[in-house]
């Protein structure tokens, strides 16, 4: 017969349920005007029902007290409302065109209404207004204890709801609550909003159901030497008496500080509190506190009726019994939550202390739930941040009554105003925070794809033209007016006098000068010291390099080592995804001295480039170090200085410059403004390096348009950045000791016709690369050339021979083998470098994002020759 | 037909039940408008299987009915229980109580996913529904044992002094009834309240604190059971004072 009961009130509540949510999917086409005026409608009728309800609340329950009650429902009422009124919580709630981001409110759908027999009007007020302001539907299982007034309360605001247009079954609720009943809407629902006893918050949590639940309190209070005696009291009775003690936030111990302690207890006693005396205290022990569970005869009674049942009497109108006790462990009754007027005092020797009781007094009783501080808020400052800082407690109130505090809006106007508060992960919750309605939303991310925010940096200043030197100098004087400059350079520039030509021109500006002169090839770490060592003593407020990329690398290596001693290169060097969200913060450069670039040779085009590498000589490791930071603040391009550049390095630097166009045009990250200098180096490239490196110094215009052509270059890829080639070049350079323009040049021809595949394994990572193009891309440099043919491949196919008809002209080996590199070693190493090369810096802006495999196929087929490699593959 | 003259001496009723000793065979008689022929199997069942666990357990001999009522037969353990040894040595109780202690320790270190045990808390729900409790009473208690973990450790569930006979160096276990699979504070807060119920107060107290101290799980932990099964004992529970006891102890509340 049971059985049969517990069958057909299942049946009854799967029919509610249903019921619910067809009204819930009709609310949740309701716009927020209608949402609006439901809410407020709702809010209204609550409100006029407070005291009705209040005394429903203390009739049916036996429990709290009618005037606090109505303050509960008023509060439920109006602070909901008030706090929530203007709030969007239907359909876009934020919408930024620019970023293209939009973010949409949706409701969750029906949610599971846990109410305890505390609160039982007021919470079902809230519940009910927070579900109607998020189109939520709402079914509230009662407590047997307080159904009545529960359910009255909910018909309440759902009768005033659907006046105002709200679907009929918006709110319901379970009329003969069980606990199956509850578990069976916990299951069905599609979120728990549970304020209960712990069994109920970890029913939820296991219902398998999204559930928002919180815990149990035991707020401590700590009492400071500073604090205001008499508002610290009057405000604990006032809180600790709301409602006979039943709020979870309310106070459960105050430590007073002993220097206060005799005047807080006097103020206590003058206040009508009731201190319990030994024999008082044993018997309130015993009342209250049942194996460690709190009497339910006890709960919201007044202190009277608990003295009585203890057995002892006490002036009708006392406030509080306050049991004066030492152990704030829970061997002590008086440490736990007493759900009553009843307090414990402690008294503490010091601050620490009092954290020190307090804190095992959270832990124990109200993980995560409330603690409180009494405390001049000036004079005790670090006792506030102290108190802060040790309490396992989502709501660290000061100076304020606990209970009222702790429901928010009413102490302090930022913390939220709820009937249910979260205790974080500690107290065993999802939520924090006071709940409100952002917990009851599903929120809906709208991302537009949006490019990226794009940049061109050049050195403040680039002066060019033959002859330029001495006069772009000058500006060191009359512009930036340097008192002493220390020129770097290498052995051979100094020794052969070439230095001179800066040296004398700044002598004669009657500008002090100091030389640099030992940076070898591949600059070390221990020669940018040393240089940095140099600018210590001599302090220089302006470094010149003079030189080609080594002079130029190591002079920005010792300028930020002067800047910056306390630099760590493995940190500047960390490779990074997009340069500007790197992890690492670049100093800012330029407070000691600036830097001025005077290339000798025509290719890297460091002068305008943010990079620089440097390799730590105890290990080899090679530093490449990039940051805008590193750009030096004036570049001069005297192509007089070009002259004299031997045949070997006016090829190899030539043709680097070359793959840097190349590279910067191909590079996920080119833009008009790069593809501009890209395109026209490479066509001044193409024209003039054959001249430049046939007629050497006799052939002062090609070295002008090779020296501008390599600048361009620089510029491109300072912005652009790179790819593969370089990847690949660098480490066949470490692990082959090849010249660096050789290298790059020796992997060209097989990286571009990797990244002219239409189909790659992988494509690179940037919303502004949209789909793989670099064909076209390099179909666009064979057109500017002059390169014809009905197809983008045979546009390429002839751009690709007229790259080799340049190597051949300059005399460059064509493939690794031929530059010298012997098999057995290359394919030793081959593996370690195709990794290495994989994880090089200039792999990230490659249009083709490789496999290591891939690369390891480019270098096989760059030292064979590809003809030659795939003869052996058929083999 | 057997007559219950043959079952020898009867040493002892009580709860429904009678025992006699014949020869090395004790048996039980179960009243019939107490128990069902399938609790009689069922007590078998636990005590059979409390032997294949390797617990030392009397061996089962037969179940059979007789008259109206049925009745276990089972292998006598020769020797003294833990209650009678405490009543004898005074000065020993906490020995003994220790003992107690380490034995149902010992118990509870077996874990059982076998099917044959019922889950404790299914069995704790299903006491609490037919307490007799009023609704709201029942409903907190429910929500209350919500919280108890699924553990599978074997639970004796009536592990109390009389139950225990030392034999030398070795103990047995009798009387698996109530053997069920579950959580280990709350089989704790069962032989505490066993204890009460019993009359002697300070010796559960002992025990708590035994228990808590030889397992290291804090006294609150096993405390929040007492009210729990506190209402299991409701229904055989018919002395006023002892009744009273209960519902104080079940007449608390964890609210927030």
């Amino acid at each position: 017969m049971e059985e049969e009961q517990k069958i057909k009130a299942s049946d009854e509540l799967s029919k509610l349920i249903e019921r619910v949510k067809a009204a819930q999917k009709i609310y949740a086409t309701y716009s927020q005007e209608q949402v609006d005026k439901i809410f407020q409608a709702a809010a209204i009728a609550a409100n006029k029902a407070r005291i009705p309800l209040a005394k429903e609340a203390v009739e049916e329950t036996g429990m709290g007290v009618l005037e606090d009650k109505v303050i509960k429902n008023h509060f439920a009422a109006e602070y909901i409302y008030n706090t929530y009124r203007d709030t969007k919580t239907c359909g876009v709630i934020e919408r930024d065109d620019d970023m293209g981001y939009e973010r949409i409110a949706e409701p969750l759908g029906v949610l599971a209404g846990i109410i305890p027999t505390t609160n039982p009007t007021a919470t079902a007020i809230f519940k009910s207004l927070l579900a109607l302001k998020t189109r939520n539907g709402i079914i509230f299982s009662p407590h047997p204890r307080a159904k009545k007034c529960t359910i009255h309360a909910a018909q309440i605001v759902l009768d005033a709801a659907v006046e105002a247009g709200a679907p009929k079954d918006i709110i319901a609720w379970i009329e003969e609550p069980s606990i199956q009943l509850s578990s069976q809407l916990m299951k069905s629902c599609d979120c728990i909003l549970a304020t209960g006893g712990p069994g109920m918050v970890t029913s939820a949590y296991s219902s398998g159901k999204p559930a928002i639940g919180v815990g149990p309190g035991n707020a401590p209070t700590i009492i400071d030497s500073t604090a205001d005696v008499k508002m610290a009291v009057s405000s604990i009775i006032h809180s600790k008496t709301f409602d006979n003690g039943m709020i979870c936030a309310s106070e459960q111990s105050v430590i007073a500080l002993s220097d206060i302690y005799d005047a807080v207890k006097a103020e206590f006693i003058y206040r009508g509190a009731h201190f319990l005396t030994k024999d008082e205290l044993n018997k309130v022990r015993k009342t209250i506190i049942i194996n460690g569970g709190t009497n339910a005869k006890v709960v919201g009674q007044k202190p009277v009726t608990i003295a009585k049942m203890a057995g002892f009497d006490v002036p009708e109108d006392t406030k509080l019994l306050i049991g004066e006790v030492e152990k704030v462990d829970i061997s002590e009754e008086f440490a736990h939550e007493k759900l009553c007027p009843v307090l414990a005092m402690y008294k503490a020797e010091s601050f620490e202390e009092a954290l020190n009781k307090a804190d095992t007094l959270v832990r124990d009783g109200g993980f995560g739930h409330t603690a409180d501080l009494y405390a001049d808020e000036i004079l005790a400052k670090d006792h506030i941040d102290e108190f802060a800082d040790r309490m396992k407690a989502c709501r660290i109130l000061i100076n304020t009554p606990s209970a009222l505090g702790g429901i928010g809006d009413l102490y302090n106007f930022r913390i939220k105003p709820s009937l249910t508060l979260g205790c974080g992960s500690w107290g065993g919750n999802s939520v924090s925070e006071n709940v409100g309605v952002q917990q009851l939303l599903n929120i809906k991310t709208v991302a537009k794809r949006r490019e990226n925010m794009l940049w061109f940096r050049t050195p403040s200043k680039i002066f060019f033209k033959p002859g330029c030197l001495s006069k772009a100098l000058e500006e060191l004087k009359t512009v930036y007016d340097r008192k002493r400059v220390l020129v770097i350079t290498d052995k051979f520039l100094y020794e052969s006098g070439f230095s001179r030509k800066v040296t004398d021109t700044l002598d004669k500006l009657g500008i002090q000068t100091e030389v640099f002169s030992d940076v070898a090839p591949d600059p070390t770490l221990a020669c940018a010291e040393e240089g940095a060592n140099l600018c210590k003593s001599y302090k220089p407020d302006a470094i010149i390099a003079l030189g080609g990329g080594s002079p130029m690398d190591a002079a920005k290596i010792m300028w930020v080592l002067y800047e910056h001693p306390e630099v760590d290169f493995s940190d500047m060097a960390m490779d990074f995804m997009d340069i500007r969200k790197r992890v690492v913060t670049f100093p800012k450069m330029g407070s000691k001295a600036m830097l001025i670039c005077v290339p000798t040779t025509a290719g890297t085009g460091s002068e305008v480039t943010p990079f620089a590498i440097i390799t730590d000589q105890r290990d080899g490791t090679k530093y490449p170090i990039t940051d805008y930071e590193l750009l030096p603040n004036m570049a001069i391009i005297d192509s007089d200085l070009m002259l004299t550049i031997p045949k070997g390095l006016t090829r190899a630097s030539g043709i680097d410059a070359l793959t840097h166009c190349i590279e910067a045009y191909a590079s996920m990250y080119a833009t008009s403004f790069t593809d501009a200098l890209a395109k026209e180096a490479i066509s001044e490239i193409f024209a003039y390096l054959p001249r430049a490196y046939k007629n050497l110094g006799n052939d002062p215009v090609a070295r002008e348009h090779m020296a501008h052509a390599a600048t361009l270059a620089g510029m491109a890829f300072a912005n652009a950045f790179l790819g593969i080639d370089h990847s690949c070049g660098h480490k066949l350079g470490a692990y082959h000791h090849l010249p660096h323009g050789v290298c790059v040049s020796l992997m060209l021809d097989e990286v571009m016709k990797f990244n002219a595949g239409e189909r790659p394994t992988k494509m690179g990572t940037f919303p502004q690369y949209q789909y793989p193009h670099t064909l076209r891309r390099y179909a666009e440099i064979a057109e500017m050339l002059g390169l014809t043919g009905k197809t983008d491949e045979e546009k390429f196919k002839k751009l690709l021979k007229k790259i080799d008809e340049l190597k051949s002209e300059i005399e460059l080996p064509m493939t690794i083998k031929e530059a010298g590199v012997e098999e057995s070693k290359f394919l030793t190493t081959l593996d370690e470098m195709s990794e290495a090369a994989f994880n090089d810096q200039c792999t990230g802006t490659n249009p083709r994002y490789p496999l290591i495999s891939e690369i390891k196929e480019l270098y096989l087929k760059a030292y064979y020759g590809e003809k030659e490699y795939a003869k052996k593959l058929a083999k | 037909m057997i007559n219950e003259k043959e079952l020898g001496e009867l040493i002892l009723t009580r709860n429904n039940k009678k025992i006699y000793r014949n020869d090395g065979t004790i048996t039980k008689v179960y009243d019939h408008k107490a128990y069902s022929f399938s609790d009689v199997l069922r007590e078998a069942m636990n005590q059979s299987y409390a032997r294949e666990c390797g617990f030392n357990a009397p061996e089962v001999y037969d179940v059979f009915p007789i008259g109206k009522d049925y009745a276990l037969a089972s292998e006598e353990i020769k020797g003294k229980t833990l209650a009678q040894l405490i009543e004898e040595n005074p000065s020993d109780k906490r020995k003994y109580i220790a003992k107690l202690v380490q034995i149902q320790l010992d118990v509870l270190s077996h874990l059982s996913s076998n099917l044959k045990l019922p889950k404790l808390k299914d069995k704790l729900n299903a006491y609490i529904s037919d307490s007799g409790l009023d609704a709201s009473t029942r409903y907190d208690l429910h929500v209350r044992l919500e919280k108890m973990p699924n553990h599978y450790k074997v639970c004796h569930g009536d592990l109390v002094p009389h139950n225990i006979i030392l034999v030398k160096d070795k103990y047995y276990i009798l009387d698996w009834a109530h053997c069920t699979r579950g959580n280990s504070s709350a089989d704790a807060a069962m032989t505490y309240i066993l204890l009460v119920l019993d009359g002697d107060e300070k010796g559960a107290e002992m025990y708590l604190k035994e228990f808590c101290r030889r397992s290291d799980i804090a006294i609150q932990y096993v405390q929040q059971w007492i009210s729990v099964v506190s209402a299991t004992k409701l229904v055989t529970t018919k002395d006023k004072e002892k009744r009273a006891l209960l519902l104080r102890n079940i007449n608390v509340v964890d609210y927030i």
